[in-house]
């Protein structure tokens, strides 16, 4: 299962190295990113090597990742790092990326009535010149952690945007828990990023638990590759069970061997159940303990 | 936010009209509504707009959509042989059926349009704060509805991609990212749901086309199209993509604190036609709202855009007779009737 996966991200890959999306579409850093990550660590592959090549080359000078044909900073920098980091490549480019991450931030805003949250925080935005939001800080979090970073100040400040954006029943949505006073809710995907981001964290023993609670409740009703994959990461990370998920996940596969012909999904699905069989874990920092 | 006295005036727009408008559409972005300075009715042609009463889901919407299309006889011709994207509103999966376009609809459109002679009919998407589209697609219904018409769906947050210079160019990125297959449609058809809105007033057929900027660039939320104006965001976007029609879903609408949290409203419509301002121009009257006050229509009237009711030729039912006066929140007061 996990090999068939495999195989449909290498018959995915293009001939100049990255990942595209959707099998024939044009290659982008986030698939490749996650591909790259799913491919065997113990083979020396030229699929691999070719992936590798491939990141690298999206590297600019000040550090960040662009897309191609493009000169602006990417937000799959976070995942550059850290799908590098998980073959022991490129270190000194993942080094600058995360020198340049740690200049990097979002736009803050005084207080708006509609609004709950302190937008004098500064985590990740998605974009330069935009507020912070939480996917891009929580990957940003792990990669910098992944990359040394965990007792840096942009670290402790990143982890405590990510408390103040936790919704009222525990999980995380893109990063606004309420607008005009109603309370918004969570999503599966975002809830296991920011609680895996907030590994080793001294001050979020309790919304840890509640993400980590939210996830077991809310991966019942729901069945999608995405919260499926991200869900079972998440739980594994903490040493919850993640067997009936992992099951789930895996009758979905389809018979060419991806999850709905999404290099992504694939990649996101054939890293989890990695994990759940056992193996590595793209997410889990060594020492997950609150420090 | 930039300021438009700092933007030459888009080609074929008096500089003066412009700067007056667009010092009205900055106050409106930030405010997140129109001032009510009033300019221009827009376009120099009377436009046709279609309502059509439609009680329910369940009635015969693709007859009824086709017998809309036959006041349009120019989008006809447009999508005879061609390649046609519908792009729906796909938001949220929690109360999916009083947030999305309901499957329904974009089920009947796909056969409508298949039946005008489209050579291809896909449903194209980016939702906008929700990264989980198959999560979206099974639990709105729409995957089923996709499934038993046999019509693809992409996911144009995850879409090849390529920088389109902007030609008013009102959020002054100077380009914008757009999707191949959005770029690639013969006629783009703007599905959208009749809402109220908390950052833009209203929602319809123009803002919908947000969801045609990609996330795999701009990420999920597309928060510097926000930072830039929503106004002048949902401007840019229409003149970079130029979409050919809209059918607006407001069979459920949505009042107050809309485009998720608010209230159903059965207003009974389907509302359609090829000038996108002059169908949202139609549909906010019929949320009894004034159309001149939003911000963005103001600026599409800059253009091609029709908003002034005398320019717009009214097919099937009268406004009158099936308006409703939706609530919206304080901000946007001033678009009330």
């Amino acid at each position: 299962m996990i090999q068939r996966g495999r195989d449909f991200l290498s018959a995915s890959q293009l001939a100049d190295g990255g990942w595209p999306y959707r099998p024939k579409a044009a290659a982008l850093l986030e698939p490749t990113c996650y591909a790259l990550a799913a491919m065997d660590q113990a083979a020396l592959t030229k699929e691999r090597d070719a992936g590798i090549r491939w990141l690298v080359a999206r590297q600019m000078p000040e550090g960040a990742f662009a897309l191609p044909n493009d000169s602006e900073p990417h937000w799959a920098t976070s995942l550059a790092v850290l799908a590098l980091a998980q073959h022991g490549a490129a270190g000194p480019q993942r080094a600058e990326a995360v020198k340049w991450l740690l200049a990097w931030g979002g736009r803050t805003m005084t207080q708006q009535a509609a609004l709950t949250l302190d937008g004098q925080l500064v985590g990740w935005p998605w974009t330069g010149g935009a507020f912070s939001w939480v996917e891009p800080t929580a990957c940003a979090l792990l990669a910098l952690k992944r990359g040394g970073q965990r007792d840096h100040p942009r670290v402790a400040e990143g982890e405590k945007m990510l408390l103040d954006r936790q919704c009222a029943d525990g999980g995380w949505n893109y990063g606004n828990p309420a607008v005009f006073g109603a309370a918004l809710h969570g999503f599966l995907p975002t809830t296991a990023l920011a609680t895996l981001a907030l590994q080793g964290s001294r001050t979020a023993n309790e919304a840890t638990r509640r993400g980590l609670d939210f996830l077991q409740r809310e991966i019942q009703k729901h069945r999608s590759a995405l919260a499926l994959s991200l869900a079972i990461l998440c739980l594994a990370a903490f040493g919850r069970p993640v067997a009936e998920p992992a099951a789930t996940l895996a009758a979905r596969q389809q018979p060419d061997g991806s999850w709905r012909q999404d290099v992504r999904l694939t990649a996101l699905a054939v890293l989890a159940l990695q994990t759940a069989d056992g193996g590595p874990n793209l997410f889990k920092l060594d020492d997950a303990k609150p420090r | 936010m930039p300021n438009p006295a700092d933007n030459p005036a888009p080609p074929g727009v008096n500089r003066r009209r412009f700067l007056k408008l667009g010092a009205a559409a900055a106050a409106g972005g930030a405010l997140g509504a129109g001032t009510g300075l009033w300019l221009d009715c827009g376009g120099s042609s009377r436009t046709a707009v279609t309502i059509l009463k439609a009680s329910s889901y369940r009635q015969e919407l693709a007859t009824l959509i086709r017998a809309g299309l036959k006041n349009h006889p120019a989008v006809i011709e447009r999508a005879r042989d061609r390649r046609v994207l519908l792009k729906p509103n796909l938001v949220e999966y929690s109360n999916a059926r009083r947030v999305n376009t309901h499957p329904a609809v974009v089920a009947a459109a796909i056969e409508a349009f298949r039946a005008a002679g489209a050579r291809e009919v896909l449903v194209a998407e980016g939702p906008g704060h929700q990264r989980d589209t198959e999560m979206l697609l099974e639990e709105s219904g729409l995957d089923d509805a996709l499934r038993h018409a046999r019509a693809p769906f992409v996911d144009l947050n995850l879409d090849s991609i390529r920088p389109v210079p902007l030609a008013a160019n009102y959020t002054q990125l100077g380009k914008l990212w757009l999707p191949d297959t959005a770029l690639g449609a013969d006629l783009i058809v703007s599905l959208p749901k009749l809402k109220t809105h908390h950052w833009a007033g209203v929602t319809l057929s123009l803002k919908n086309l947000m969801g045609v900027v990609p996330g795999a660039k701009y990420g999920w939320p597309k928060n510097l199209l926000h930072w830039r104006g929503i106004h002048q965001s949902i401007a840019d976007i229409a003149l970079a993509l130029r979409p050919g029609f809209a059918i607006v879903d407001g069979i459920e609408g949505m009042e107050g604190d809309g485009p998720l949290m608010g209230e159903t409203v059965p207003a009974g419509v389907l509302i359609m036609g090829e000038n996108l301002a002059a169908v949202d121009a139609t549909a906010t009257r019929v949320m009894g709202l004034r159309p001149e006050r939003v911000a963005y229509l103001q600026l599409m009237a800059l253009h091609d855009g029709v908003i002034c009711e005398d320019a717009i030729a009214q097919r099937g039912e009268r406004i009158a007779a099936v308006r409703r006066h939706f609530k919206v929140l304080e901000p946007f007061a001033v678009l009330r009737s």
